[in-house]
Order: structure tokens, then C-alpha cells, then sequence
């Protein structure tokens, strides 16, 4: 007996895939016994509604939601010395998997505010700028994505 | 006497206290607590080889208390019993969880203060090792000395 994920098209949509891309909040599963007709299960959790949905990215748009995880993020790791704790943490995951829509607010964070963004500015652009020399010391990393920001129009 | 924010007190541990520590800088992302052992204000050491990062020669990958006391003895400390204030000696305290990870370390300044770089936040003086004990810093694992200006940074 397997349980197999279904799509359907009426499974509830969040913006919060890898890379910026939408993903499916619920799935159907359908029961394979085998024979006869499958029972259809339907594990999924209560449907957002359209104004649900529509705040989440109006939040996402107007950088609310990055606000509130760079928040957290910071909060929770500031002091750590080790930056492979730093940008395992979730609230910095969460900021890579918002994808692109990110970039101009990390950059403006970056400018504003410093911190340690420079994973998750590489996670999301797949873009390592800089000289050997200039990646290895966060002021002048930091002066790098700052003219990457510019020359790409990210930060205005 | 100025402080760091009551929220970098509370993230920290509950026994840093306004009356144990002064703030030494503002907020800063340049350096860590291990170049600040050294007292490197432009590098951020670290194990992990990420961005914005150096792995100095001597520090291992392992990210261990054990790593990075191989990597201070590389710099001339040796590892010690004693945290009295000697003024012919750099002295540090290397902080670790109980999983032998690596956390924090702090430089010893005078009979009265030891300095830390605080990840990316302030630097401060306090005026014990263990007040920066009990949070995500665990407890002083490994006290280390070498003879001061001995010129190995």
C-alpha cells in the first residue's frame, strides 16, 4: 500500500518556493491498493483564501516580510562568531527561498545595516563577484555586492 | 558606564549584566572574536571557508574547541591553567559547548577586564570569564597564554 502524491489543480498556492518559484501547499494523496477504485485521502490543510494570499504577497512585495526575518534572523544569530551557524538558521533560510524578490532588500540591508548576507546573496543569484583576495574580508565583500547591486539595478 | 543593547544581554546569557561589562565599540560586522583575540579589527576567522570569511593557516576545518586551540598554539599560546593577569602575557579564553564545538573567545586585557568581540555587535570589556557562560557561548573550555609582543599576531 503506497501513498502517492496527486496534483490537483486546486491545491492552495504560497509564494515560497526555492528560488522565488511558487509552491504547492498541499497535496492530495490518493491510497494505491492495488485494485478497485483509490480512495482519495485528502491530507490537505485549510485553504488560504484569495485575501490570504494576496496580503502574503503584498507582504513580500513591500518588504514587510523580509523586514520581519532579517529581524529574527539577526536577533537570533548576531553574536555568533560561526557563520555556518549564522546562515543555517531558519529565518535565513526563509529569506534564500523568497528568492529574487529578496535581493533588492538584502542589498538595501546590506547598505543600511550591514550583516552577513552574502550567502544568501549567493544562493539566490548564483553570482560570486569579487577577486579571491576581496571575498575573504567582509568590508570590501560588502563594497563588491554593493556595485553589483548598483551595476545590476537591484539597489537604486 | 555604557552598555550593549539589553537585547544583545539577554540574547548572550542571562548573567551579563549592566554592572559586569562596558560597551568598547558600536555594532560592527568587520571582525569577529577571533581576529579581536588577536587584535585584527579588518578579518572575520572563521573555520567554514563561506564568503566574507578567512581561514587562517593553522585553523582546521573541524570548527572545534580542539581546532581552534591548534590553531592559537600555531600563534604562539600554549595552553594553561592560570587566568591571573600577568603583564608579560597575552592571555585568551576560548569558549565551547558541551558537543566540543567552538563558540567564542576572549582576550584578556588587565587585572580587571577581559575584551570580546560579540559575533557581529559590540565589543565589550567584562569583568569575568563566566559572564558570557550558560548561552550559545557554553562555558570556558581552554585558557591559553604566550609571551607578550612575542610578534606572531
Amino acid at each position: 500500500m503506497i501513498l502517492t502524491p496527486r496534483s490537483t489543480s486546486t491545491d492552495s498556492v504560497i509564494p515560497y518556493g526555492k528560488n522565488g518559484s511558487l509552491a504547492f501547499a498541499s497535496r492530495k494523496y490518493h491510497l494505491d491498493a492495488g485494485t478497485g477504485p483509490a480512495p482519495v485521502l485528502d491530507f490537505a490543510p485549510p485553504r488560504d483564501s484569495a485575501d490570504d494570499r494576496s496580503e502574503t504577497l503584498q507582504a513580500i512585495r513591500d518588504g514587510s516580510q523580509f523586514k520581519r526575518l532579517a529581524s529574527n534572523w539577526k536577533s537570533a544569530t548576531g553574536h555568533l562568531s560561526n557563520v555556518g551557524a549564522k546562515v543555517s538558521e531558519s529565518h535565513h533560510q526563509q529569506i534564500i527561498e523568497m528568492g529574487t524578490a529578496a535581493i533588492p532588500f538584502i542589498l538595501a540591508d546590506l547598505r543600511d545595516n550591514g550583516g552577513h548576507w552574502y550567502v544568501a546573496l549567493e544562493a539566490i543569484t548564483h553570482v560570486a563577484p569579487g577577486t579571491p583576495e576581496e571575498r575573504q574580508k567582509p568590508r570590501t565583500m560588502r563594497e563588491v555586492w554593493l556595485r553589483w547591486g548598483t551595476e545590476s539595478g537591484y539597489l537604486l | 558606564m555604557v552598555t550593549i543593547k539589553p537585547a544583545h544581554m539577554a540574547a548572550i546569557s542571562n548573567r551579563l549584566t549592566p554592572q559586569n561589562h562596558q560597551k568598547t565599540s558600536e555594532e560592527c560586522d568587520d571582525y569577529n572574536c577571533v581576529a579581536w583575540a588577536l587584535s585584527i579589527d579588518d578579518d572575520w576567522y572563521d573555520h567554514s571557508g563561506l564568503p566574507a570569511t578567512t581561514r587562517p593557516q593553522g585553523l582546521d576545518q573541524s570548527g572545534t574547541v580542539a581546532g581552534y586551540v591548534a590553531f592559537f598554539e600555531s600563534r604562539g599560546f600554549s595552553v594553561t591553567n592560570a587566568s591571573a593577569f600577568v603583564s608579560t602575557e597575552d592571555r585568551i579564553a576560548v569558549y565551547g559547548d558541551a558537543y566540543g564545538s567552538f563558540a567564542h573567545v576572549a582576550r584578556q586585557v588587565d587585572g580587571t577586564n577581559w575584551a570580546s568581540k560579540l559575533g557581529g555587535w559590540e565589543d565589550i570589556y567584562h569583568t569575568s570569564l563566566d559572564c558570557l557562560e550558560g548561552g550559545d557561548y557554553g562555558h570556558v573550555r581552554v585558557l591559553m597564554s604566550r609571551p607578550h609582543s612575542c610578534g606572531w599576531g
